[in-house]
């Protein structure tokens, strides 16, 4: 039953000859089939995992859009918008300026805008920054006032900084009915191109809608 | 019946049987592991090739509302900014209106100058009584109930000019952009 074969010279019996073709197929198997599977299950687990990263933002993204309706986004970003505009809003910033003097008695004589640079030639893409201590570009506006009691002023500054929440006064000097209040307006400009690269859409934080609030509270 | 038992040979025929069979279970424990591997990878490719329909599917409901989308994303840049800037803002209006809510009616605020963390009122009065007042009570009564926002009070100058009482007070609190 057990046949034996010559083999170089030798006799090998069948189950010895079978025994050595699996052991070669087996290390070929080893060799072409284990080894290099190894390597893509590792390479495709992280690609999977990658994905299931990406899918799960997506998903984030997609219930973050759901959740709310396009009136309350709409509304929310004009009021964003309105508190860090996109540009120096001047004439708004003129006119607010006077209503909210008139507001608590007070004269304005004045205004001097200190704008910051409008061209660079040795940097172009740069953002015009004329306060860099905050890292935002602003517009410094130098209000001359003329007030009969100073706590008008003390008044104006509060009127000012709910009315522009996130303007911030400098400096403040005061003399008898004369004074001068010196306000930096932030803006910010926004690459609409880039923003609608990004895909990762994040809804509202407790500490957003807290800010929404404040803000929409600051404007009534 | 077999009678005659060559145990010498037969003994060497069973080791020869033995070493057989532990190439053939080798070899089919490698041919199994091969296999389960093939499928491990299969099961992962199958699963990606799930996530990417999945990933397809949710980027074509995204795209669909790309205007909200937008709006989402302007605003949560601006909430940053805007925290950004808050954070950085200070209280000089809270700080002015409490400084000039310390003084009775009867003292007029005639200068103020204000920077950063550092307030400087000048007041007058008419009547010593009054600028006792401020010292004696209004102002230690502030201190004490603003303590931990306070970080020093000068009294710079305490003058009688042509019948006035004249008192120059500085106030530093502490933070601002001066301590950043």
């Amino acid at each position: 039953m057990n046949k034996e074969y010559e083999l170089f010279g030798r006799k090998v019996a069948t189950s010895t000859l079978i025994a050595l073709l699996l052991f070669f197929v087996g290390f070929i198997l080893i060799m072409v089939v284990i080894i290099p599977q190894f390597g893509n299950i590792g390479q495709q687990r992280e690609i999977n995992m990658l994905k299931q990263t990406q899918v799960g933002t997506l998903q984030r993204s997609l219930a973050a859009l759901n959740s709310v309706s396009d009136q309350r986004l709409a509304s929310d970003r004009q009021l964003l918008t309105s508190a860090l505009p996109a540009n120096k809003e001047v004439i708004s910033v003129f006119s607010s300026i006077i209503g909210l003097a008139s507001q608590v008695g007070i004269q304005v004589e004045g205004f001097t805008i200190q704008v910051g640079t409008v061209y660079d030639v040795d940097n172009k893409d740069a953002e015009v920054d004329v306060s860099s201590d905050t890292g935002f570009p602003s517009m410094n506006v130098i209000v001359s006032l003329t007030s009969t009691d100073q706590r008008q002023l003390a008044q104006f500054t509060d009127l000012l900084y709910k009315k522009f929440p996130i303007a911030r006064v400098n400096k403040v000097t005061a003399h008898q009915s004369n004074s001068s209040v010196e306000i930096s307006f932030y803006y910010r400009p926004y690459d609409l191109s880039q923003i609608q690269n990004t895909t990762e859409i994040p809804g509202y934080t407790n500490e957003s809608l807290e800010l929404l609030k404040k803000l929409r509270e600051s404007q009534n | 019946m077999k009678t005659e038992i060559n145990l010498t040979v037969g003994n060497k025929a069973v080791k020869k049987k033995t070493y057989t069979m532990y190439v053939f279970w080798l070899f089919g424990g490698i041919v199994a592991f091969a296999v389960m591997l093939m499928v491990i990878n299969l099961i992962l490719k199958l699963q990606y090739s799930s996530l990417d329909s999945q990933e397809r599917d949710l980027t074509t409901k995204i795209n669909a509302q790309a205007d909200k989308k937008v709006n989402m994303l302007v605003i949560s840049e601006r909430i940053k900014n805007i925290n950004a800037l808050y954070a950085k803002r200070g209280d000089f209006d809270k700080q002015l209106n409490e400084l000039v809510s310390i003084f009775p009616s009867s003292v007029t605020i005639s200068q103020i100058t204000a920077e950063h963390n550092e307030f400087t009122l000048s007041l007058s009065a008419k009547n010593l009584q009054a600028m006792n007042q401020v010292l004696e009570n209004d102002l230690p009564a502030f201190l004490k109930e603003h303590q931990k926002e306070i970080q020093m009070v000068d009294v710079n100058s305490f003058q009688a000019q042509r019948g006035d009482y004249l008192l120059t007070l500085r106030f530093m609190f502490p933070g601002g952009l001066s301590d950043e």
